[in-house]
């Protein structure tokens, strides 16, 4: 109970936590702008910015200017000398920086006499109007541009103290609005951490759901309890234990039990790679009392859908050709590069069968025996995996193949090839390291993805 | 098992508390601006720019051959300089008397003041023709100005030019009455009024380097009495220089002195004195002009005249001299 809790509380973090790193990279996202705007005091007809203003959040900046419709406005950068110069006598309004993100702090121009020409144009137009001076056209800027009702230019920060005049031009002019528009980058730096950790979480809480179901199940119908075979674990980490085998099909105490069921001796061979192919057999077994892992039918049934590859496994046994016998005597002499074909082949073909006893394997074979025979040795059995223990001599070994040639000999040493029940207590640590990379095979086999070890070395 | 979820929930707990946090603001940016920097306040390029325009606003007169749009971008002695020249090849039917304003420069001189008027100088580079080169002076007297060509010399032949500030510094401009040099600006163009009319007679004569202008008018006026006494007319020939009310122009060279423009206007006066000869217009600009005035005794052309002159710093011992001048004939009568 408290475990299925604690895996809905997980399955919930977990989503929680990707949805928020996925929501702070979108919508929640920073805009990736700042946009602010300077509303003019209504002294003047320009609105002037100061040195350094335009290059405030970002080198570039965009600026927009408004003014009333159908009256004329002119955008012109210069440096702080010119326009200021050009401003002269003028009233205008100064562009200080920003008060907030979206607001830019205007001021009334410096070293100015107080003119209220612009204001009293915008109350009384008619009255008195302002000539609003245009600057366009002056050699001294760098850039300009004119045009009605709203304009709008784009800069890149030079150095220099470049300002921008933002001018209402003509008959009742007034002061424009300033909009400046910087690019800001925006990071998102909880995206992964969110996805990672949520998901992290997620997987957590479903192998732990999974396991609560299984232990619950497996408390109605079965006496025998995982715990029970590895003492070594705490209760409380077999069921992830349990469920993750459970896909993989990886358990390696499953088989010695199962090929204990009377399996044909071809197929008792894979066992010793502690791999799921024998699934297959799985259907047939059930009432056989194997662990309790072997039961749960619905955990087990990814590793039956591997039944398919099975027939190559399954084939290769029936095979007569790659007279065992001898290819254990070449073995020893085989190239590498014989070796390294022999484990190609056995990537894709053998590879569901037995990816673990696969590298023990292809000693025997040397390059002689065709690819997809290198299963038929499987008969043959104890002995070739024996004989097969010098051949990688010279040869670097994987952990894999050691851990293989390891297991064949102890297999050899009884005598009993896949039955490698009487191994129990000594398997047991192996297959912990094992499960890494034989679940990861199984993996790799579930979804299609050929052995890139073995393939790729070769290539 | 418990404990490793309790420790993973913390973690998400966390990482989901940063993220809120994340929400909070940055601190608003405050504008940092550049240091001012002593640099020329028109740069190359805003100089190129005004000199295409300026340029523009030339050829466009020239083609014309109407000076009524010069006034965009011409003032000063440079606008009445080239109405009148303009006026002058109307009268000849050619172009000989438009000196070339073609603006492709070897050197541009750009003003470092940040107060108006501001001034920027060029050289041309050697003309096709194998004229000299012509040095250009822009003014811009007010910030709403934009920059007009105020005045030009041609060049003396084999002239060295003095030193100036590298382009992008700037050269700041000397006021007329500017004290550091071996004189004002303004006793320069005064003095050397003095010089050019009376020469060697001059109490200023010392003052100034001998040089080519002076070398003309001694040539020339020596040929229209030669002339003129070839007929025992009893020949006579004067030239009058003074300054105008145009203000001069003067900018600082790297060692310290000044280059200076200045317009003047001269008088040429070529008499005939014995009693019933008669002279006519000497030129083909001076019978262009002439019209049908009838002829005396006199002859009587009027200049419009730009020297530009190097003034040596206080301490220096070389003499102001003069490095180039525009002479344009802008009228003529029979006295």
């Amino acid at each position: 109970m408290v475990q299925r809790f604690l895996a809905t509380l997980l399955i919930l973090a977990g989503l929680g936590g990707i949805g928020y790193g996925v929501a702070t990279a979108t919508v929640l996202r920073e805009s990736d702008t700042v946009v602010a705007t300077a509303t003019p005091s209504g002294d003047g007809t320009m609105v002037v910015t100061e040195p350094g203003v335009l290059g405030l959040v970002d080198d570039q900046v965009t600026v927009r200017a408004t003014v009333p419709e159908g009256q004329k406005v002119t955008l012109a950068l210069g440096s702080d000398v010119d326009v200021l110069g050009w401003v002269g006598e003028d009233p205008y309004d100064s562009v200080t920086g920003l008060s907030s993100w979206e607001t830019l702090s205007v001021a009334p121009g410096t070293g100015l006499a107080t003119d209220e020409e612009g204001e009293e144009a915008s109350d009384e137009p008619a009255e008195k109007p302002s000539t609003g001076p245009d600057p366009a056209g002056s050699d001294m800027w760098i850039t300009e541009v004119s045009g009605e009702t709203t304009v709008q230019m784009r800069w890149t920060e030079q150095p220099g103290r470049v300002v921008l005049l933002a001018a209402g031009v003509g008959k009742g002019a007034e002061a424009p609005t300033l909009e400046l528009t910087w690019p800001r980058p925006v990071a998102t730096p909880y995206l992964w951490p969110g996805v990672l950790g949520g998901g992290f979480a997620l997987i957590l809480g479903v192998f732990m759901a999974i396991g609560a179901r299984r232990s619950k199940k497996r408390g109605g119908s079965k006496g025998r309890s995982p715990s029970g075979a590895r003492t070594r674990q705490p209760a409380s980490d077999l069921p992830r234990r349990d469920a993750v085998f459970g896909v993989d099909g990886d358990e390696p105490n499953q088989y010695p039990d199962e090929s204990h069921g009377g399996y044909p001796p071809a197929l008792g061979d894979a066992p010793d790679g502690g791999t799921a192919v024998f699934p297959p057999s799985a259907p047939g077994m059930p009432g056989q009392g194997l662990p309790v892992q072997g039961m749960p039918a619905p955990d087990d049934e990814p590793t039956q859908s591997w039944g398919p590859p099975a027939p190559f496994g399954g084939a290769a046994p029936i095979t007569p050709e790659p007279a065992p016998a001898p290819e254990p005597v070449a073995a020893p002499a085989a190239s590498i590069r014989g070796m390294r074909r022999s484990r190609r082949g056995q990537g894709p073909a053998a590879a569901p069968a037995a990816p673990a006893q696969a590298p023990a394997q292809p000693p025997q074979f040397g390059g002689a025996v065709p690819e997809h025979t290198q299963p038929a040795p499987a008969p043959s059995g104890a002995t070739a995996a024996a004989q097969a223990a010098p051949a990688p001599s010279g040869k670097p070994m994987t952990r894999r193949e050691m851990r293989m040639r390891e297991q064949a000999e102890r297999r050899a040493a009884t005598g009993t090839q896949p039955a490698v029940p009487a191994a129990e207590p000594e398997p047991q640590p192996e297959p912990e390291q094992q499960t890494p990379s034989s679940r990861a095979a199984a993996w790799r086999q579930t979804w299609g993805v050929t052995g890139n070890d073995d393939g790729g070395s070769n290539r | 098992m418990k404990s490793t979820t309790t420790r993973s929930m913390a973690v998400v707990a966390a990482v989901l508390a940063t993220g809120l946090l994340a929400g909070c603001a940055e601190e608003l940016p405050v504008p940092k601006p550049e240091a001012p920097v002593a640099a020329a306040v028109v740069t190359q390029s805003q100089e190129r720019k005004i000199l295409d325009k300026v340029s523009g606003v030339v050829d466009e007169a020239n083609k014309a051959s109407k000076a009524d749009s010069l006034a965009a971008r011409l003032s000063g002695p440079a606008l009445s300089i080239r109405e009148t020249q303009l006026k002058l090849a109307a009268a000849r039917g050619d172009d000989e008397p438009l000196t070339n304003l073609t603006m492709q420069m070897q050197q541009v001189i750009l003003p470092s003041d940040q107060e108006w008027p501001r001034s920027s100088y060029a050289i041309t580079v050697q003309p096709k023709d194998l004229t000299t080169p012509v040095l250009m002076a822009f003014n811009q007297s007010t910030a709403r100005e934009q920059y007009k060509l105020w005045a030009w010399v041609r060049l003396l032949p084999g002239v060295t030019m003095p030193q100036f500030a590298e382009a992008d510094l700037g050269s700041a401009s000397v006021a007329p009455n500017d004290e550091s040099l071996k004189m004002t600006p303004d006793s320069a163009v005064e003095q050397y009024a003095s010089v050019l009319t009376v020469d060697e007679r001059s109490k200023y004569a010392d003052n100034f380097a001998d040089d080519d202008l002076r070398a003309f008018f001694r040539e020339y006026g020596q040929k229209q009495v030669d002339a003129i006494n070839k007929e025992e007319c009893g020949g006579e020939f004067k030239v009058g220089y003074e300054r105008t009310k145009d203000p001069v122009k003067a900018v600082r060279t790297a060692d310290g002195g000044a280059l200076m423009l200045a317009a003047m206007i001269s008088t040429e006066t070529i008499t005939a004195k014995e009693e019933g000869c008669e002279i006519g217009p000497p030129s083909e600009s001076a019978q262009a002009l002439w019209g049908d005035a009838g002829n005396t005794n006199v002859v009587q052309l009027n200049y419009k005249d730009v020297v530009a002159m190097y003034i040596p710093p206080k301490d220096s011992d070389d003499q102001v001299s003069l490095v180039g001048y525009e002479h344009v004939l802008s009228s003529v009568s029979n006295g």
